[in-house]
Parts: structure tokens; C-alpha cells; sequence
């Protein structure tokens, strides 16, 4: 690898400033003073601490059940170190943290909390779905208005809104009862979660679908008809109840229109 | 829309003008109580990235008070200042912002916050010298292109200053609106922070602004600090009231200036809504007092 050419690091003001602002162990960049005309440790910290700090309330804004898990001291380290492998790449705030589960994942002072990293995507997931464009569900009566040959056929269109994902964790209960600083000592950890996201309206809704509704709605936000969906489900479960999933994945909002 | 939709707006729909009077920056905690109590207050603003997702209740919620208020559109990250060219996307939500709610006036800051590809969510200081202006102008050309309209530079909070600047911060504000026919927000907690922390007269760089550019000023809480060497260091908080000297710094202001929108930013550790409003009525009770003067002055 060659050395970095003069003329990049000479004129790489915002780079040396930047790199700074995130790293504490990078020195305070050159020909930054204070009214004596002398460099001031002190006030380049002030860009320092603002910077991270209010990174630091976004990341807490955008994970409140994962700050309450670990502990607001915590999560501030957490999130400090978060930011400075994954600093935000775009300005809009609740857009940041994408990769807070794969980090958390990997993030071995966690590692004895490993289903923090699926409540953090479902975290991530409620707040996108909070954010989703305005469109109305599928209402459960349209259905009914295709005609009986044709209803297998039939593709289910993804609303805007949701998003589907099978967790070897309660990760849907523990970001619940956490966001609402419930008790969650009697959650049981052994057991997994298939969580559907939905915000038919403003309100969003962290779902935990019944056997086989993450195999048949996911079959269908993928694009297979009613009748593969259907089949699909049926096969992975025993007692699959079609008429029951089918009302409930209506009345939740997860679709937006049906196409033939 | 419906006829229903048209007769439930109030007299200051969709594009409005914001009148010279105070306004509160937005919060979403606060939406409810000011619709149910009816908030008398001149205008409401907002930081354009919070109404950067597609739907949903910022959106809903925003769409109520702009039926209600007249709105003024704040951006906070589009870094005009930064080395890097523009963030295009980003660029392209702000003029879709302004499509979509027509506000009374834009406005950004003179500042950086992206830089090869990180957003810092900071308003980061810029060095006052040739490259930079010109930077900076191509910067708010493009923005008022893509936009379509006048935008608003605002005077930046500054805890370091630069060995490389060559001319004054006014200078520097000056020939970008004079370059680019941009206008200016006239941040006046800014102006004081600024001055202290850099030990410059706020007076003097209140009478040496070019005052006939500013469209808006904006007024907010510091939180006092020191440097190592112990002299003040203030910080542009926007957790708390606006200080008396920064009243006293307005004043002067209104008494050249008449009257001009007045924004109260109050951004952390956000008050109760009363207690924000009570700011934007202290800034109405000046406003006022100078109208009544200049209309006395008019009648005599
Ligand atoms: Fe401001």
C-alpha cells in the first residue's frame, strides 16, 4: 500500500476534523483556535460531545426496549461503540441503526445476552413500519368479491407497512414489555417467536402469528398465489387452519391488494 | 379534497406567508394540546429530516397543524458547508418536503455534517476563506435550483475559529446572499454564543449585519461552559429560555429591523407546551411594542 500523498492530507480538512470528531484518540486537527489564537482541546471537545451525544439519544430514541434491557449506562458504551463501527450514513435519524442486531450479534461484552440482536431488529422493523408510506389495507371483504374459481389464484400484494420475521427468541414479547417498562421475568427465553409487523393505520402492531402463519404469510409476500401459500403452510404444519389464518392475516393489515 | 377537508381549514392553509410574528419549533409531544387549545402563535417550524418517512403520524400530524398554522421548513443536515459535494437524495426530500407542504419559508445553516459518507449530526464550523465561499455558493445555488425557491442561510453557534479564514464570518454571510440571492436567518442566540466565545462585541456584529436579507430570525436557550483556560464557553444548548442578554440583543435588532418572524428553538429537555408558548409571547410582547411605535410614529 503506498503512503497517503501530501497533497490529500494537506488539503483534507473535514477528513481530519471528522476523523476526530469520532475517535478520541485522533488529535484535535490543526489551525482550529480559540480568541488567544491558541488551539483549545476544550472547545474541539465540544463538537466531540455533541456529536456523540446526540448520537448516542438517536440511537436510545430508535432502541428503547434494548436500553432499558441492558441498563442506560450500559447502552451508552453499547451505543458508543456502535457509532464509531457504524456511524450514520444518511441524515434522517430513525433510519439509523440497521445494523445495531448484526452488531449486537457480534459484540462479545453481549455475547451472554444473545437475543438482544433479534430485538433490536424487531426494534428497527417497528420503526420503519411506524414510518411507512400511507396506504389502506386490504379490506377483509375483497376477497370474497373474486370469484370462487379464481381464488386460488389469487396474490396477495405486502402492505407498506409490514414486515415478517421467525426469531428463535420472544423477541416480539421482550420489545414489548420492555417499551412499556413492564416486568419481563417470566418470559420464557426458550421459546422462539414468529412476529408479524403491521401498521394498518397510525398504530403500529407487533404480532406473534399462530403455527404455520409464518410459512403462509411469508409464502405470499413473496409472491406464491393463495392456493401455493396455502399448500406450503399445510406441509410445514399439522392442523393448519386456512379459514382462521386467512381472516387473521386480513384483519392485521399485512397485505394491501390482491392481484389476479 | 373533499368539500368537507376545505371547509375545516383555517385561514392559513397550505402556502401561507408567515407573518411577523413568533412562532415555537415544532415538537410532536406538544401537537395535540396545541390543536385542542387552539395555540394563538404566529407560525410553527420544523426540522425537515423529522417528515423524511413516507407516512404515518409525523406525517398526519404535520399536515394538521400546517391546515391550522402557517409553516416555516427548517433542514438540519443537507451540510451546504460540507467538502463533499451535496447529498443529492438528500437534496431531493427537501424539495419533495417543500412540494408536499409549501411552507412559508426554507431555511439551512452555514455548516457541515457529512463528510465521505458519515452523517455527524452537528452543525460543524467552516473556515471563512475563498475555496469555501465558492463552495459554499455552488452549494446554495444548487439547492435553490433543485428546490425552487429562495432559501435561508442561517449564522452559525462557533467554539473554534479558524487560522485559516481570511475574511469575517459577515463578510463571508454577505457576499453568499449577495452571490446566490439567498436570504438569511438571523440566529440571535447564535450571535451571542458566537461573540462570547470568541470575544467579539454582539452589538457590533448585530449593526454590521446585513439586516434588509434577514427573513427570519431564530432565538434559543445556551448553557454556559469555560475553556481550559477558564474563559466562557458557551453552548448552543436549546435546553432551556431564551437569557435576557439575548433579548436585550433582540430588541435592538427589532427596534432597526421592524417586525420580522421570531422562531423560539427549544430542541432538549423540551418544556411543557405553555412554557414554550410563554417564550414565543415574551418575543410577540416585543414584536408589538415596536409596531405600536412605528405606527404612533406614522399617525404623529
Ligand atoms: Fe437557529
Amino acid at each position: 500500500m503506498s503512503p497517503m500523498p501530501d497533497s490529500e492530507y494537506l488539503s483534507g480538512g473535514q477528513s481530519g476534523f471528522s476523523n476526530a470528531l469520532l475517535d478520541p484518540e485522533v488529535q484535535t486537527p490543526p489551525g482550529l483556535v480559540g480568541p488567544d489564537g491558541l488551539a483549545s482541546e476544550k472547545r474541539f471537545s465540544v463538537y466531540r460531545n455533541n456529536v456523540m451525544a446526540s448520537l448516542i439519544d438517536a440511537m436510545g430514541a430508535n432502541f428503547p426496549a434494548i436500553k432499558r434491557l441492558v441498563g442506560d449506562e450500559f447502552f451508552v458504551s453499547l451505543a458508543r461503540e456502535f457509532i464509531v463501527q457504524f456511524p450514520p450514513t444518511q441524515p434522517i435519524l430513525f433510519m439509523y441503526g440497521d445494523e445495531f442486531g448484526t452488531f449486537l450479534e457480534n459484540f462479545p461484552p453481549v455475547a451472554d445476552f444473545p437475543y438482544l440482536a433479534d430485538v433490536a431488529r424487531v426494534e428497527y422493523a417497528w420503526l420503519q413500519s411506524y414510518h411507512a408510506a400511507d396506504v389502506s389495507p386490504l379490506e377483509a371483504g375483497e376477497l370474497g368479491n373474486i370469484a370462487g374459481e379464481d381464488v386460488g389464484r389469487a396474490k396477495f400484494v405486502p402492505h407498506s407497512s409490514m414486515w415478517i420475521f421467525r426469531s428463535i427468541w420472544p423477541a416480539a414479547s421482550l420489545m414489548d414489555r420492555n417499551r412499556e417498562g413492564a416486568d419481563c421475568s417470566d418470559i420464557d427465553l426458550s421459546v422462539g417467536e414468529d412476529i408479524l409487523i403491521t401498521r394498518p393505520v397510525l398504530d403500529v402492531q407487533t404480532l406473534i402469528l399462530p403455527q404455520g402463519g409464518f410459512e403462509f404469510i411469508s409464502a405470499l409476500a413473496g409472491g406464491e398465489t393463495l392456493e401455493a401459500a396455502a399448500g406450503i403452510a399445510m406441509g410445514s404444519v399439522e392442523n393448519f387452519d386456512l379459514p382462521a389464518q386467512i381472516s387473521g392475516m386480513l384483519v392485521c393489515g399485512a397485505f394491501c391488494r390482491i392481484d389476479l | 379534497m373533499n368539500e368537507l377537508n376545505s371547509n375545516d381549514r383555517g385561514p392559513f392553509s397550505i402556502g401561507s406567508e408567515i407573518p411577523a410574528r413568533s412562532g415555537a419549533g415544532l415538537k410532536a409531544e406538544h401537537v395535540e394540546e396545541i390543536l385542542s387549545s387552539r395555540a394563538d402563535i404566529g407560525f410553527f417550524e420544523v426540522h425537515a429530516e423529522n417528515y423524511m418517512g413516507a407516512g404515518g403520524v409525523p406525517h398526519r400530524q404535520l399536515g394538521e397543524i400546517r391546515d391550522k398554522y402557517p409553516l416555516s421548513l427548517h433542514g438540519v443536515g443537507l451540510s451546504i458547508g460540507g467538502e463533499d459535494p451535496l447529498n443529492m437524495d438528500h437534496l431531493k426530500r427537501l424539495a419533495e418536503l417543500n412540494r408536499r407542504y409549501q411552507p412559508g419559508l426554507f431555511s439551512e445553516h452555514l455548516a457541515w455534517s457529512s463528510h465521505d459518507g458519515a452523517y455527524l449530526n452537528d452543525l460543524l464550523p467552516v473556515p471563512y476563506d475563498e475555496a469555501t465561499l465558492d463552495r459554499v455558493c455552488d452549494h446554495v445555488d444548487l439547492v435553490q435550483e433543485v428546490v425552487g425557491r429562495q432559501m435561508l442561510l442561517e449564522n452559525p453557534s462557533t467554539y473554534v475559529a479558524f487560522e485559516q479564514s481570511t475574511m469575517s464570518e459577515i463578510d463571508f454571510i454577505k457576499t453568499i446572499a449577495e452571490r446566490t440571492g439567498c436570504g438569511l436567518l438571523l440566529d440571535v442566540n447564535n450571535i451571542y454564543v458566537s461573540a462570547t466565545n470568541h470575544e467579539f462585541s454582539p452589538e457590533d456584529y448585530l449593526d454590521a449585519f446585513p439586516i434588509n436579507l434577514v427573513g427570519e430570525v431564530h432565538l434559543a436557550g445556551h448553557a454556559p461552559d469555560e475553556d481550559e483556560a477558564g474563559r466562557p464557553l458557551l453552548i448552543d444548548a436549546h435546553d432551556r429560555k431564551v437569557a435576557d442578554v439575548v433579548w436585550a440583543l433582540y430588541e435592538r435588532l427589532i427596534a432597526k429591523t421592524g417586525g420580522l418572524p421570531t422562531l423560539i428553538e427549544w430542541d432538549d429537555d423540551i418544556p411543557a407546551w405553555p412554557i414554550l408558548l410563554k417564550e414565543a409571547e415574551i418575543a410577540e410582547g416585543i414584536l408589538s411594542n415596536f409596531q405600536e411605535r412605528a405606527d404612533h410614529v406614522a399617525n404623529a
